[in-house]
């Protein structure tokens, strides 16, 4: 069974008039195409969250005379969290499973009271993991939306 | 009835009524046989049987054109072995860019390696084999991406257990050559919950 078969249809020497696909090597090709398609797709989806760092080499001192003051902060340490623009204002989340969450809401409130100030600075203490960071600039991103798309920036001291 | 010998042919004139031969010598002049058949009737029922397969086939078609278009539309950064990256539900799609990765092992850049962690001391300032990488990328940016202009975009392709330390010697450095933009990729997904 392949190719395409004739029919004899007419009389004698004349022409058939009907034809039959064979429809079977066309399904073959068609579900190795999904086999192989699922086989080797990529399943997970990959993301990226986006952080501004001044230009140079500074030292640690150096950046802390650059920030501005004004500046929502938010310090991640091994201990907890601290977010303020001040350090009078500074409001201390201690490290526990409910610290990212709470974090979300002092930011709303902050959204609230000034839709203007669309830039957060992060100052992750040396000790404290990747994991971390990046759990603190995803309720950055929930809270104010992306840095893509250009509206929030987020910077590290 | 008595039984005679057959002859030569079984038909005899008048053996069928002539309406029905008749009949049987119009349809034969119908060219499709599919068509004549039909006209005609069978005195039995067909062995095979015919299945539809234009839905099936279409459902094949939409599979395979959804597949192919779900295999290219999202960049995807090449996996390194004994490297997590940390998966948050917020985050944007992937940019084209050079690729840090940072593991408790190696610093690599472009699946090169660079410089392993336990080598960057505290008061690593610039890892000059980076440095001379990422200048090097940065002034075959405009050939490469010719539509594109430099924004200083770097990905950091990071460990989720490394330190902070680690990352910011590796950031410093990137911003010396002018990677001022970190693009920190992760997966996205449903986040773990927080550990105390």
């Amino acid at each position: 069974m392949g190719g395409v078969s004739v029919d004899s249809g007419g009389k004698g020497g004349k022409k058939a008039t009907d034809a039959q696909i064979n429809m079977v090597p066309m399904i073959d090709l068609l579900v190795s195409c999904i086999a192989f398609l699922l086989m080797t797709a990529v399943w997970v989806q990959s993301g990226q969250l986006q952080a501004s760092q001044p230009r140079g080499p500074a030292s640690d001192s150096q950046q802390q005379q650059e920030t501005p003051q004004e500046q929502l902060k938010i310090q991640i340490s091994p201990t907890g969290l601290r977010v303020g623009v001040s350090a009078a204002d500074m409001r201390d989340i201690a490290r526990n499973g409910q610290r990212f969450t709470e974090l979300g809401n002092v930011l709303r409130t902050r959204v609230q009271a000034n839709q203007q100030n669309r830039e957060v600075w992060l100052q992750p203490d040396g000790a404290v993991n990747y994991d971390e960071i990046i759990r603190v600039m995803d309720v950055v991103y929930e809270v104010y939306g992306s840095a893509a798309s250009n509206q929030v920036t987020i910077r590290f001291l | 009835m008595p039984v005679s010998t057959p002859g030569k042919s079984l038909y005899r004139p008048g053996l069928f009524r002539k309406d029905v031969v008749e009949k049987y010598a119009l349809y034969s002049q119908i060219p499709l046989l599919t068509v004549r058949r039909k006209v005609l009737g069978g005195g039995h029922k067909g062995v095979n049987t015919d299945l539809n397969l234009t839905s099936m086939i279409d459902y094949l078609v939409i599979t395979v054109v959804f597949l192919l278009s779900q295999f290219g539309t999202q960049q995807q950064v090449q996996s390194t072995s004994g490297l997590e990256v940390p998966t948050v539900p917020h985050a944007d799609n992937l940019t084209s860019a050079p690729v840090v990765s940072i593991s408790d092992r190696a610093v690599l850049m472009d699946s090169q390696r660079i410089i392993s962690p336990q080598e960057l001391g505290p008061g690593t300032d610039r890892i000059d084999r980076l440095y001379e990488r990422l200048d090097a990328a940065r002034r075959e940016w405009p050939v490469l991406h010719p539509d594109r202009p430099f924004e200083g975009d770097v990905i950091f392709q990071i460990d989720r257990g490394v330190s902070w330390q680690t990352i910011k010697t590796v950031a410093r450095t990137c911003a010396a050559a002018g990677f001022t933009r970190l693009n920190f990729a992760v997966t996205k997904g449903n986040a773990p919950p927080a550990n105390d």
